[in-house]
């Protein structure tokens, strides 16, 4: 198989004392998703929290394609393509809907524009000179999703995007993220949402105690039961 | 007795002297206003509590009064000073204060404590220990008749000038790419900081622009209060106050203490001058335990 778009070695992280990440390897392939899966207090948001250069105490290797992001402030991680929605979303609660997306747009890198994306997402259009803290749960996370695509990123990684939605709206994301995959962009997802991981993702890291217990593809993951009892309690 | 009292009480309750007073009030406050914005910003911003931003102040003053007597105008001296404590700033936040962000608030208290006390030496140093003062430039050197009285029209445009920064700050923080930064920094700093912005850059922006600020504060007391070592301390007491009441971090709040303070004090010293010095910090106390975040809290708790 040719050379990743992200690709993680043995990477590792502390909060203080605590040893959280314990060397973690994973990578993510052009136009395709990798979920990372795993209990909570597994370290799964931690490890996207250190890829993006937020964690202060680390070690390891992070490379976009030829790029070493393991040793750049976050914000020149995304300016180098990593293209980030938090868990809970993040939506600047002070800032209307469209500053929220023009604030860090990056227009001249790719095809998202501020007119695309409310193409794609009307709601937001219709909404654009809210502020963001008046949006719904859903409406939050397409703003942070949107965004994210509005930096222009090659790589969009996502922390727990379903968290708290309707099942009409999960599905709705669904879709989203498809497309976005058909487009050529690449994924990496942390989830809670068993199903919702693996319907999407192509490889699969089953995070437990800071580390990567199993790897595969999607539907070895759900033939095998071990697994999923011991480290997902699926 | 009784003819006294009603006599004072007369002029206390005269309409004319009740406006002339709350001028005196809005004054004040506008010098309040400039001062405590920047301090007010860092500390909310930043989580960083500057000491010495009375300190810069002082320095404006000095550095105005070399400009105005040097180049004889006022107007350089009020545009010269507020650049020149900017760029001070910035170097003094890459020496010190960039390596002290992390340190605890009793460290920085003590730092830049004992930096009020370094500036307060090379001002003695350079400028010696009398006390100076910067004429009022000639156009706004007289007065002007209002409500039949004379009022020095310095002290107008000293209010007019902190109405001109405040509408300025509010209009570049709400319409201007670079307040839309600093709003989403202050709103979620990391996940501003993983969309792409730096904020770290913004805030050092929003550092040496305040205390620019402080140094403008320095030109434009000059006229009305004078120029001597410690002057900073006599302003840095009511400009904490202010900042606290207001709510650290909070533009609107940092106006709305200003305005507070620069009333109470003022009337304070005209109605109760016994206790004046104490009202100020019972309106303290009183909005504190209503309030404890401020008035107009950056982030509402």
């Amino acid at each position: 198989m040719k050379e990743p778009l992200l690709f993680v070695k043995d990477l590792h992280a502390w909060y203080g004392d605590s040893h959280i990440l314990q060397g973690i390897s994973l990578s993510v392939w052009q136009g395709r998703a990798s979920a990372i899966l795993g209990r909570n207090g597994a370290g799964k948001t931690t490890a996207l929290k250190t890829i993006m250069g937020l964690i202060q105490r680390h070690s390891g290797l992070v490379r976009l394609g030829t790029l070493r992001l393991d040793e750049l402030p976050a914000y020149r991680v995304a300016r180098a393509g990593v293209a980030y929605v938090p868990e809970a979303r993040g939506v600047f609660p002070s800032l209307t809907v469209q500053e929220n997306l023009t604030v860090s747009a990056r227009p001249t890198q790719g095809d998202w524009s501020i007119e695309r994306v409310f193409d794609t997402f009307p709601r937001l259009a219709e909404r654009r000179g809210h502020k963001g803290k008046w949006l719904s749960g859903g409406e939050q996370q397409m703003l942070a999703i949107a965004r994210a695509l509005m930096t222009n990123g090659r790589l969009l990684m996502l922390d727990d995007p379903t968290e708290g939605l309707a099942p009409n709206i999960v599905e709705e994301l669904n879709n989203l993220l498809r497309d976005l995959l058909d487009d050529g962009l690449s994924l990496l997802l942390v989830e809670q949402n068993f199903e919702f991981a693996t319907n999407l993702s192509n490889e699969i890291y089953v995070l437990g105690k800071g580390r990567v217990q199993w790897s595969g593809s999607a539907s070895d993951l759900i033939a095998n039961g071990d697994v999923t009892r011991t480290w997902l309690g699926v | 007795m009784q003819n006294v009292v009603t006599e004072v009480s007369q002029v206390f309750l005269d309409p004319t002297f009740l406006a002339i007073q709350f001028l005196n009030g809005l004054q004040l406050a506008s010098l309040l206003f400039l001062l405590s914005v920047g301090l007010s910003v860092v500390y909310g911003l930043m989580n960083f509590i500057n000491l010495a931003h009375g300190t810069l102040y002082m320095l404006g003053a000095y550095i105005g009064l070399s400009v105005a007597r040097g180049s004889g105008s006022f107007w350089l001296a009020l545009i010269v000073a507020p650049i020149f404590i900017a760029a001070l700033a910035a170097v003094f936040h890459a020496l010190l204060l960039r390596r002290m962000q992390a340190a605890s608030p009793m460290k920085q208290i003590l730092v830049t404590f004992g930096l009020i006390y370094v500036g307060l030496d090379v001002v003695r140093y350079i400028w010696g220990d009398y006390s100076h003062s910067i004429p009022a430039p000639d156009f706004f050197a007289g007065s002007v008749h209002l409500l039949g009285e004379v009022y020095p029209s310095y002290r107008l445009f000293m209010i007019g000038l902190g109405w001109f920064v405040f509408i300025a700050l509010y209009y570049g923080l709400e319409r201007t790419r670079l307040g839309a930064v600093v709003r989403a920094g202050v709103d979620n700093r990391e996940v501003a900081m993983s969309l792409g912005l730096n904020i770290e850059l913004a805030f050092f922006l929003v550092f040496c622009l305040g205390c620019g600020l402080a140094g403008l504060a320095g030109v434009v007391a000059a006229p009305v209060l004078s120029v001597y070592p410690g002057m900073d301390m006599s302003i840095l007491v009511l400009t904490l106050i202010v900042v606290v009441i207001g709510g650290p971090g909070s533009l609107r709040g940092a106006a709305l203490g200003a305005f507070l303070i620069g009333m109470f004090e003022t009337f304070g010293q005209v109605f109760f001058p016994a206790i004046a010095s104490v009202i100020v910090y019972a309106l303290m106390a009183v909005i504190l335990l209503a309030r404890p975040g401020g008035l107009l809290p950056v982030r509402p708790s």
